[in-house]
């Protein structure tokens, strides 16, 4: 059995590596875009001003990009090295969705990034164009097969366990990539990024409109992202709101721990706005409800009831005591057994396979297992529900502030002389909001799906790989050192570039060199 | 379905080995130029000239090596999880090493300071010199068989360490790829650049091309001593992917077998040879575009003769032999190999395209001129 | 379907973002056109350098770099060398053109005020900059212009710089005066002052 220190490092180190990853990569998705929409003023108009706007805010997006490659070849290699059992186990299905991001995507974008940056010499208006757009559809396919995988581990359609190779392996490929749960997912995902890099673009233009600097140049800025961003953070909230209403569906434990629903009530249900949420007594204490709204919003009707814990733990009771019925089968199956009877009797019981295998924490032989070990398995066979509670109400806090923020945005830079210090203040200190909308919502995304790697086939502790205590804490605090000393040097790049701002370009017509006549 | 499970199989080992072959071809000659930077830029604009040479389509390059492990992951997902969690720390400090080459890249030159890019420049050696030695350690490591097994439920267990991968012919192996790719990277920067870079790049092309067909040879050598393996049970080409249902056969010199099945085969190795041979030749008579095409024919007929050897083998193991990967035991589902095969049949050639007409755009030498022009827009 | 929804987002954030920044550039077209310009020499009038000038006044003390206003005055030159309306507006057009030549597009500003005196205001510049810029300015109208009757054309002019700690005018905006008046009765009284060395 693998042990659950090493099972607790993988789990810390993938999470440690994914929501550091995640810090560069919404940047790079909305950015990528941002860019295109300048570029394409500049050639629609003319007007150097464009120009020079799609190559300061391109340098920034530079010094981002190069961290994103580099935590995105940690994630590539992570699965193997410390999921290995994972990538035998689901690989047929998952691996796909990463191979064809490497064909569809990062080829496109890593190979048009470098001209982006070297070939504005070298290239006409309209080619150099066709590139900031080519790199802008390269950053957001990759984004779309990363999350058809991550979807697919929501909510695994389109595939079966098959006996022979004691795998997954892939039913529908239309299923997998049309699955719900990853449309929506890649939807509400690349919003949030274009969310992010629009407040990104409003806060710097607002601190360098704050100081008096650049002001044709800040304004245009300012006013692009205004516009974007007001598109980005609606959308993000309708496909937030969609995100939870396929989790009625598809994922009823992990909405069900978002809200702190213990128990099945009354449709419509009442919405838990703050409280203490207690993963032992099975209820929230200090709990402020708002009536009626829970079932509104999760379910979009009034008469369909929100699953509650209490009743997905008695349901989960009976899915493992079918999967300890299934998990005996497949023994049967493997040790060489053909009879009809058994295979038939083992695809109708195969669904519940997943559940069987909770018990492997407690008893290799699963088979085997007392009541005790099957309670322990049924408690922990939903997630924790305190760190998703709070985690989900402030990513949802953070996106309704960005919302009034873009909407004041576009006002302010619609009424001309309305360029408030007060509306520009506002924009500078949403900066950091963004950032924790997207790690809170990935955490909730990951976090609300445990115990489960795969949702109902494969708990998460089973996929780690075979390795020793040492190797994970090597690993890990390479990776964290290594990470940190990065973030460092590109935080420092960062804010030089932002000080200078588009002087760093050395075009002799801004703040920095106004001054330097020849 | 258009071919059967078996012809899926093979055609999948073929376009595993295009990627990895495509990985030494193009990012390759990158990692070269990572090792030789130090040594063939005196002065901080020879450096310049030297990584903006490689700079625009060098993260591009990279891709062929993501998307190798991505398709390894996608067509052979059991070989993946095996590799990657059995080489674990050879891994681990290559992909540290990867690290420091978007940063290197990027970050080199957007600070004025001496002590700043110098730092970097030893970054970007680093980056290159790890991968390009750890890869042909892996590839050692694979030839030799790798000391991992299956437990009853597929899990899989190493038993080997840092130290176990870094065996005599595993460097062996190793130093030849490293050769390899400066080679490759000396070619590229004498096509790249003019006057005295041009000169210790033309010098670098020569020593290391020796180089890398001396070791060659010499691990080919080796090849008759070491274990090789062969599958004596009957093989089910069309059965399901179950790779401890097998008997494997181990024994010295047996890697040489596929050479008398297919006499023809040997071609390969001689090509690398007589390519290398010619690189020398063009290189030496100022012809650095067609000595690029001589070295891209050499690179890819190195790895193309261990993989060639290996068939059907991906991943042995030196423990259990029964457990080892093969090409017909390990690979996904007929499903995905079908799905798998259209993409790539549909993106690779359109790939191929678009990063030759990015090349074309870039062609020409990188000069000084060039570097102190355009001083805050490139690398 | 929600990737088609995707498309179509992207496609309309995308159009919202430029047709936002294309109005902003809309408005500031119709802004520039009902500006005052000047008939003859298609510079700003004195109105409309005016809120110009506060703008960049205000700017200055935000971004805490300086602001350096000229004052050029050929009214002397007129008297002294007794040019004819045409023959004046003549020289007053070629004085123009060379100047143009010392004005940043969309930084600089350049107004006529008066028949014959112009302002010159350069944001972020320094005085010393300013100085030089003075000088080269005299200097090219001197080499390249001549009135009708040949005779080379001499301005007169003054300028000073507007920083947050600028003494000179500290007295007058204690008493109410704006920075911007302040600051053209300095360039103004040193341009006469020039005419009279």
């Amino acid at each position: 059995m693998i042990s659950d220190a090493v099972v607790e490092l993988s789990r810390w180190q993938f999470a440690v590596t994914t929501l550091y990853h995640f810090l560069f990569v919404p940047l790079t998705i909305g950015l990528s875009f941002l860019l295109a929409i300048m570029e394409s003023t500049y050639v629609m108009t003319g007007k150097e001003v464009y120009k020079d706007m799609t190559q300061f805010w391109g340098k920034l997006f530079g010094i981002n990009f190069a961290l994103g490659v580099t935590t995105g070849l940690t994630m590539e290699f992570q699965f193997g090295m410390n999921w290995s059992y994972f990538s035998h186990y689901v690989g047929d299905v998952f691996g796909a969705p990463l191979a064809i991001e490497g064909l569809m995507a990062f080829f496109m974008e890593s190979t048009f990034v470098g001209l982006f940056f070297f070939g504005w010499d070298k290239l006409s208006r309209g080619q150099h164009l066709t590139i900031t757009w080519l790199v802008a559809l390269g950053s957001n396919l990759s984004a779309l097969w990363i999350l058809v995988a991550n979807g697919w581990m929501q909510h695994p359609v389109g595939a079966e366990f098959n006996y022979e190779t004691l795998r997954m392996e892939v039913t529908s490929f239309g299923e997998l990539i049309f699955n719900p749960a990853a449309q929506v997912k890649f939807v509400h995902t690349v919003a949030a990024g274009y969310t992010t890099a629009s407040a990104f673009v409003l806060a710097i233009s607002a601190f360098y409109m704050l100081k008096g600097r650049d002001a044709a140049f800040s304004q245009r800025s300012y006013t692009i992202a205004a516009g974007f961003g007001l598109a980005a953070v609606l959308s993000v909230l309708v496909l937030g709101d969609e995100s939870g209403y396929t989790d009625g569906e598809v994922q009823k434990a992990k909405l069900a721990a978002i809200e702190a629903e213990w128990h099945t009530e009354e449709p419509p249900a009442a919405f838990t706005l703050v409280g203490f949420p207690d993963q032992e007594a099975m209820e929230t204490h200090h709990a402020i409800r708002i009536p009626w709204v829970l079932g509104l919003i999760g379910t979009r009707s009034t008469d369909t009831p929100v699953l509650g814990l209490h009743e997905i733990l008695q349901n989960n009771r009976v899915h493992i005591h079918s999967g300890i019925k299934a998990y005996g089968l497949l023994q049967k199956l493997r040790e060489g057994d053909r009879d009809p009877s058994v295979i038939a009797e083992f695809e109708e019981l195969k669904q519940y396979l997943g559940y069987g295998l909770l018990l492997k924490r407690y008893t290799e032989k699963v088979v085997d297992a007392t009541d005790e070990q099957i309670e322990m398995a049924v408690k922990n066979s939903i997630p924790q529900v305190a760190p998703l509670f709070w985690s989900f109400r402030v990513m949802v806090a953070s996106g309704l502030i960005m919302l009034i923020v873009f909407v004041t945005a576009v006002i302010a830079s619609s009424i001309r002389k309305c360029r408030k210090d007060w509306v520009l203040k506002l924009s500078l200190y949403t900066l950091p909001f963004p950032w924790i909308a997207c790690e809170t919502g990935w955490f909730v995304a990951e976090f609300g799906r445990q115990p489960w790697a795969i949702a109902e086939v494969l708990p998460t502790f089973l996929g780690a790989s075979s390795l020793t205590e040492w190797d994970l804490i090597l690993s890990l605090s390479g990776y964290i050192i290594l990470y940190s000393i990065f973030l460092v040097i590109e935080m420092f790049l960062m804010m030089k570039y932002i000080k200078l701002g588009p002087s760093s370009l050395h075009k002799q017509r801004y703040h920095f060199e106004l001054d330097g006549r020849s | 379905m258009i071919f059967d499970y078996e012809t899926f199989r093979i055609i999948w080992w073929v376009f595993l080995g295009t990627l990895l072959i495509g990985f030494a071809v193009m990012g390759g000659f990158d990692l070269g130029v990572g090792v030789l930077l130090p040594f063939l830029g005196k002065t901080d604009e020879e450096r310049r000239v030297i990584i903006n040479s490689v700079g625009p389509t060098w993260e591009g390059n990279q891709v062929w090596f993501v998307m190798a492990g991505g398709a390894l992951f996608a067509a052979w997902p059991t070989a993946y999880a095996v590799s990657f969690s059995s080489m674990y720390f050879a891994l681990l400090l290559t992909l540290f090493a990867l690290f420091l080459r978007p940063l290197g890249f990027d970050y080199r030159s957007k600070l004025p300071s001496q002590k700043w890019r110098a730092n970097w420049d030893r970054a970007l050696f680093v980056g290159g010199f790890v991968p390009a030695l750890v890869f042909g350690v892996a590839f050692g490591n694979l030839l030799k068989g790798i000391p991992f097994h299956f437990e009853g439920d597929m899990r899989i267990v190493y038993f080997g360490s840092l130290l176990g991968l870094l065996n005599p012919f595993s460097l062996l192996v190793g130093l030849t790829s490293l050769s390899m790719f400066v080679m490759h990277g000396a070619v590229f920067l004498q096509l790249k650049t003019l006057e005295d870079i041009n000169e210790r790049a033309k010098k670098s092309v020569l020593i290391f091309t020796c180089l890398t067909l001396f070791l060659f040879a010499i691990a080919g050598c080796c090849i008759t001593f070491i274990d090789g393996y062969h599958i004596s049970s009957e093989i089910f080409p069309n059965g399901p992917s179950n790779p401890i249902a097998k008997s494997v056969k181990r024994g010295a010199g047996i890697w040489l077998d596929n050479y008398g099945h297919l006499p023809a085969l040997w071609a390969v190795p001689a090509t690398a040879f007589i390519s290398g041979g010619l690189t020398i030749v063009m290189s030496k008579i100022n012809r650095p575009g067609t000595a690029f095409v001589f070295s891209c024919i050499t690179v890819g007929a190195i790895v193309l003769t261990g993989g060639g050897s290996m068939f059907p083998f991906i991943v042995p193991s030196s423990i259990s032999a029964n457990s080892s990967l093969t090409v017909w035991d390990s690979s996904s589902s007929l499903n995905t190999l079908n799905m798998m095969f259209w993409v790539t049949v549909i993106f690779l050639p359109l790939i191929l395209l678009y990063t030759s007409w990015v090349f074309r755009v870039l062609r020409g030498k990188v000069t000084v001129e060039y570097i102190r022009k355009n001083d805050h827009t490139i690398y | 379907m929600w990737y088609f929804a995707w498309i179509l987002g992207v496609l309309l954030a995308c159009s919202l973002g430029i047709i936002n920044v294309l109005r902003l550039e809309a408005q500031e077209a119709l802004d520039n056109e009902s500006l005052m310009i000047d008939p003859l020499t298609q510079l700003l009038t004195k109105e409309s350098v005016l809120e110009r000038l506060y703008e960049k006044v205000e700017n200055s003390k935000r971004n805490e770099k300086p602001f350096s206003l000229l004052y050029l005055s050929l009214t002397d030159f007129k008297k002294q060398h007794q040019l004819v309306e045409h023959e004046m507006d003549t020289t007053l057009l070629k004085v123009v053109a060379s100047i143009k030549h010392d004005i940043r597009a969309e930084l600089d500003i350049a107004a006529r005020v008066g028949d014959d005196d112009f302002i010159l205001a350069f944001p972020g510049v320094s005085l010393q900059t300013a100085e030089i810029i003075a000088s080269r300015i005299k200097q090219h109208v001197f080499d390249n212009v001549k009135t009708p009757n040949d005779i080379a054309v001499n301005i007169a002019l003054g300028f000073v710089e507007y920083t947050d700690h600028t003494e000179a005018i500290a007295d007058e905006v204690a008493m109410g005066m704006s920075e911007v008046e302040a600051l053209l009765n300095i360039a103004i009284a040193k341009c006469f002052e020039s005419t009279m060395a």
